[in-house]
C-alpha cells in the first residue's frame, strides 16, 4: 500500500528525482556527520587515557608513601578524582605481586582497603558499568569480611560472565551456606546452551567449601539445585558419599540422573558398575549413552556383556556408545565388534563398523 | 510502453536502494557507540589488566588443515604465541594430499598416540591417527580422511574438553591479543553462545614464525579491492548488528562459540560449505525456538589476518559457494522470516539478509541491464542513471571512506598513510569492474542454487550418501 502511495504521489517524475535527491543529501551528510562526530569522541577517549595514566600516578605515589612511612599514613590525601576502582585494583595487585613477602605491606593493605578500597567497591556493586562491578568483586576477594557479604551474593547475581567470575572466586575465598546457596541457584539456573564456563574453578577451593556443598545438597530436594551441586563436586577429586542417592538415581528428572550416575561413577568404582549397569536399561536414550561411557571411562570389563548387549539398542547413540566402549575395552571389546554377523545382528554391524573404521 | 515497463522498474529499483541505503545507515550509525566502546577498552587496555588479574577458563582453538603446507605452520605459531594462557590447539588434517601433514609433525615433534575422540557428533571422515607434541603440551594434531570443513571441525568439536572453541583457518594469523580480546569480549556478554572476531586481508603482509612483521597493503588490485570489502563488512556491519542482537554470519576464520552450545545444534553442518554462516544462523534460530536469552555479538578488537584470493578465478569460486550455500541456510532456517517468535531476528536481521544481501543483487543485476538496454534504445533518462549510480555507488564508496578514516582513528592496523590512501582510492575504483564481477558471481551462483533445487536431488558432496540431505 505504501509503495501504491509512492507510485501514485510522485506519478510526475521530476518529483520522484526530487525526493531520491533529497534522501541522497541527508545520507551522505548523516555519514558525515557521524564521521566528524566519531573523530571527535575519539578525541576524548585519549584524553580521558590521559588523565588516567595521572591518577593511576598519583595512586601509586600514594601507595608507595604508606609503604615507605611504614604504616602510618601519608600526609598526601587520597584525591577523590583516585578514587576509581578500575585503576585501584590492578595497581593493588601489581603491589601484592611486587611486596608479597613484606608483613608490613600486608597490614598497610589491610588498612587502605577497609577505609578507601572497599567503600568505594560497594558503592561500585550497583554501577551500570560492568567493569566497576567486575573490580568491584575482585576487590571483595582483596580483602573479604562477613559484612561484605550482601554485596557479594550481589554480584553474584550479575549477568555479565565476568562479574560472577570475579565475584565467585570472592565467595569461595571465605564461603559461608548462605554463598554456596547462591552459587548453586545462580548455577541451576545456567541453561544447557550457556553453561557455566567456569566450573574449573572449584578444583582449587579448600575442602571445607566442598563439606558446605554436600551440606546443600543433602539439604535441598529442588531436582535442578541438586544436579548443580553433583557437577560442582565432580570438579573434586577424591569424592565420598555420605548421602542415600537412591532417590537421585531413580528421579524422574533425567539430569539429576545422569548428574548422580556420574558422580557415582568418579566415586565408588565397585558400585558404580553395577548401578551403571542397571542404568543400561533405563527408558532414556540420554542415560543408556552416558551409561555406557562411564563404563568404558572406569574400565569395567566385567560389565562386557551388558555393554554388548546395547550394540541391539533401538537409538543410533547408544549403539555407537556401546560400540565405541566396547573398542576402547581393547583386544576383548574389538572381538566382539568383529564378530557380529551381518545376518544375525544388522543393527550392531552398523555401529561396529563405524567405530572399527575409525581405528 | 516499453518506456512505462522500464521507468517502473527503474521507480521500484531506486526505491529498493534508498531502503537498503537507509539500513546500512542504520547499521553505521549503530555501529559508532561500539566501535568506540571497545576502542575505549582497547586504549585503557582492560583486557590486558583483566589477563593479569585472575585465572582464565580454558578454550580450544579447531584449526582444520587442507593442502596449506608452510602457511599451517604460521597459523599453528601464531596461536601457539598468543597471550591468553589457558589454550589448547586441535589442529585437524583434512586428508591433505601435500606434506602438511608431515610438516606439523617435524616441527612439533609429534608422537602418535591411541585417539581421545568422544562421538558426540556424527562424523564422516575416518580418523587415521591422533598425535601429541613433545614440546608443546597443548597441541593436538588428528589425521582424517578427506572430506570437508565441517566434518573437520565436527572432529575437533568431539576431541574438545573445554567449554569454549575458536575456529581458526589454517590460511589465518590471529594477532598475539585477538584470542584474549575476543575471549573477554564473549564474557562481558550476558549468556554468551558465540562471538566474532574482525579479519583483515594478510596478502602483501610480512610475516615470520606466526607473528605480523609488517603489516601492509597488498599492491595487487584485487587484493585491496577485498581489503575494502572486509573493512566494510567487519569494522562497520558487524559491530552495527551488535545492536539488534548479531548479525547471522561471523567470519569462519575466526570465530569463538561456546561448546555446549555448537554440540546442542549438532555442531557444523557437513552438507554446507558456508558453515560459518550455517553454524550462527542454526544458533539464533534453536535459542529463540527453546526461549533460552542468548547473546551473538562481535568484537572489532579482536582481529585475525586472513589470505584471500589472489586471482579472479579463485575470487569467482569463493563467492559462487559462499552465495550458493548462503542461500541454501537462509532457506532452510525460511521459518524464521517475518516471524515475531524469533523477535528481531526474524523481523529485521533474516530479511535483511535475504532482501538486502542476498537478493539485492537481482535488483542491481537488472539495473545494468536496464542501463545497457535503454541506452542501445536512446530512451535512457540521464537523471535518473545519475541518480542510480550516486545511490549504488556513490554511497558504498562514502561508506567505505568513511569506514577506513574510522579505522585510522581506532583499531589501525595499517600503519603507512599509503596503505589508507590506497584503500580510499581504490574504494572509489572498485564501482568500475570489480563490483560489477561480483554481482555477476553472485547472480551465477543464485541461478545455479535454483537449477540444482529443482533438477538436483541429494547432496553434492561425494562423502555423503546420495540420499542425505542437511536436517
Amino acid at each position: 500500500m505504501l509503495l501504491s502511495v509512492l507510485f501514485t504521489n510522485f506519478n510526475d517524475n521530476m518529483n520522484r528525482v526530487d525526493f531520491a535527491q533529497i534522501v541522497i543529501m541527508i545520507e551522505f551528510t548523516l555519514i558525515f556527520l557521524i564521521v566528524i562526530l566519531s573523530y571527535l569522541l575519539i578525541f576524548l577517549i585519549r584524553f580521558q587515557r590521559k588523565k588516567r595514566l595521572e591518577y593511576s600516578r598519583g595512586i601509586i605515589f600514594y601507595l608507595n608513601q604508606i609503604i615507605d612511612r611504614n604504616g602510618i599514613p601519608p600526609r598526601l590525601k587520597f584525591k577523590k578524582s583516585w578514587k576509581k576502582i578500575e585503576l585501584i585494583v590492578p595497581i593493588l595487585f601489581t603491589f601484592d605481586k611486587r611486596f608479597n613477602n613484606m608483613l608490613s605491606w600486608k597490614k598497610d593493605r589491610k588498612t587502605f582497603c577497609e577505609t578507601i578500597l572497599l567503600p568505594i567497591a560497594k558503592k561500585a556493586t550497583t554501577r551500570k558499568n560492568w567493569i566497576s562491578r567486575f573490580y568491584a568483586a575482585q576487590a571483595f576477594s582483596l580483602h573479604t569480611d562477613i559484612r561484605d557479604e550482601p554485596y557479594i551474593l550481589k554480584l553474584l547475581n550479575d549477568p555479565v560472565p565476568l562479574v560472577f567470575y570475579a565475584s565467585l572466586e570472592s565467595a569461595l575465598k571465605n564461603a559461608s551456606k548462605n554463598s554456596i546457596i547462591k552459587i548453586v541457584e545462580r548455577l541451576s539456573k545456567e541453561n544447557w546452551m550457556t553453561k557455566s564456563l567456569f566450573m574449573e574453578m572449584f578444583q582449587s577451593v579448600p575442602t571445607t567449601t566442598r563439606y558446605l556443598i554436600e551440606d546443600v545438597l543433602m539439604g535441598s530436594t529442588i531436582p535442578m539445585f541438586r544436579t548443580t551441586c553433583y557437577n560442582i563436586l565432580l570438579q573434586f577429586k577424591m569424592n565420598r558419599l555420605r548421602w542415600d542417592m537412591s532417590k537421585d538415581l531413580d528421579s524422574n528428572f533425567i539430569n539429576l540422573r545422569i548428574a548422580a550416575l556420574k558422580y557415582i561413577a568418579h566415586t565408588s568404582f565397585k558400585e558404580a558398575s553395577f548401578i551403571l549397569v542397571l542404568h543400561l536399561k533405563d527408558k532414556s536414550w540420554e542415560v543408556r549413552t552416558i551409561c555406557l561411557r562411564l563404563l568404558g571411562e572406569i574400565r569395567a570389563k566385567k560389565a562386557i556383556e551388558p555393554i554388548a548387549a546395547c550394540l541391539n539398542d533401538p537409538d543410533w547413540w547408544v549403539r555407537l556408545a556401546s560400540a565405541t566402549t566396547l573398542r576402547n575395552f581393547g583386544k576383548e571389546g574389538i572381538a566382539i565388534l568383529e564378530s557380529q554377523q551381518d545376518k544375525i545382528h544388522p543393527d550392531s554391524v552398523n555401529a561396529a563398523y563405524n567405530v572399527l573404521n575409525k581405528l | 510502453m516499453l518506456i512505462e515497463y522500464i521507468e517502473a522498474i527503474n521507480t521500484f529499483i531506486l526505491y529498493y536502494l534508498i531502503v537498503n541505503s537507509l539500513c546500512y545507515l542504520l547499521l553505521l550509525t549503530f555501529s559508532i557507540p561500539d566501535v568506540l566502546q571497545r576502542f575505549k577498552e582497547y586504549e585503557m587496555e582492560t583486557v590486558k589488566t583483566l589477563l593479569k588479574s585472575y585465572s582464565l577458563p580454558p578454550v580450544s582453538v579447531i584449526m582444520p588443515v587442507y593442502n596449506e603446507g608452510n602457511m599451517a605452520l604460521e597459523a599453528i605459531l601464531s596461536v601457539l604465541n598468543s597471550d591468553y594462557g589457558n589454550t589448547n590447539l586441535i589442529v585437524v588434517n583434512d586428508g591433505s594430499s601435500d606434506n602438511s601433514l608431515q610438516i606439523i609433525i617435524d616441527k612439533f615433534s609429534m608422537v602418535r598416540v591411541a585417539p581421545l575422540v568422544k562421538d558426540r557428533i556424527k562424523t564422516y571422515g575416518k580418523i587415521k591417527g591422533y598425535y601429541i607434541s613433545k614440546i608443546q603440551k597443548n597441541l593436538i594434531l588428528i589425521d582424517k580422511e578427506h572430506t570437508n570443513k565441517s566434518d573437520s571441525m565436527n572432529v575437533g568439536i568431539n576431541t574438545n574438553r573445554a567449554p569454549l572453541f575458536i575456529s581458526i583457518d589454517s590460511d589465518t594469523l590471529v594477532e598475539p591479543d585477538g584470542i584474549s580480546q575476543l575471549i573477554f569480549y564473549f564474557l562481558r556478554l550476558s549468556y554468551p553462545v558465540a562471538a566474532g572476531g574482525g579479519v583483515y586481508v594478510l596478502n602483501g603482509c610480512q610475516f615470520k614464525d606466526g607473528k605480523i612483521t609488517d603489516a601492509r597493503m597488498s599492491h595487487k588490485p584485487i587484493h585491496i579491492f577485498q581489503s575494502c570489502e572486509y573493512l566494510r563488512s567487519f569494522l562497520f556491519s558487524r559491530s552495527g548488528w551488535n545492536t539488534l542482537e548479531g548479525a547471522l554470519c561471523y567470519a569462519g576464520a575466526f570465530t569463538l562459540i561456546n561448546n555446549h552450545s555448537g554440540m546442542f545444534i549438532g555442531g557444523y553442518d557437513v552438507d554446507n560449505l558456508a558453515q560459518d554462516f550455517e553454524i550462527i544462523t542454526h544458533l539464533h534460530e534453536y535459542s529463540r525456538e527453546k526461549g533460552f536469552p542468548y547473546n551473538i555479538g562481535y568484537s572489532p578488537a579482536a582481529i585475525a589476518w586472513t589470505d584471500v584470493p589472489s586471482t579472479l578465478r579463485e575470487y569467482w569460486h569463493q563467492r559462487i559457494n559462499w552465495q550458493y550455500y548462503s542461500i541454501r541456510s537462509l532457506l532452510l532456517h525460511k521459518k524464521m522470516l517475518f516471524n515475531p517468535r524469533y523477535g528481531i531476528v526474524g523481523l529485521y536481521t533474516y530479511p535483511f539478509f535475504l532482501f538486502g544481501e542476498i537478493l539485492g543483487v537481482f535488483v542491481e543485476f537488472t539495473a545494468y541491464i536496464l542501463f545497457i538496454i535503454s541506452w542501445i534504445l536512446g530512451i535512457l533518462n540521464f537523471k535518473w542513471a545519475t541518480l542510480f549510480f550516486t545511490l549504488c555507488f556513490g554511497f558504498s564508496t562514502f561508506l567505505t571512506m568513511a569506514t577506513a578514516l574510522m579505522s585510522l582513528a581506532t583499531f589501525n592496523k595499517y600503519k603507512r598513510i599509503n596503505d589508507i590512501l590506497l584503500i580510499l582510492i581504490y574504494s572509489i575504483l572498485e564501482n568500475f569492474g570489480f563490483r560489477q564481477y561480483s554481482v555477476l558471481c553472485r547472480v551465477v551462483a543464485s541461478f545455479k542454487y535454483l537449477w540444482d533445487a529443482c533438477f538436483k536431488k541429494g547432496s553434492s558432496l561425494p562423502f555423503l550418501p546420495p540420499s542425505s540431505t542437511s536436517s
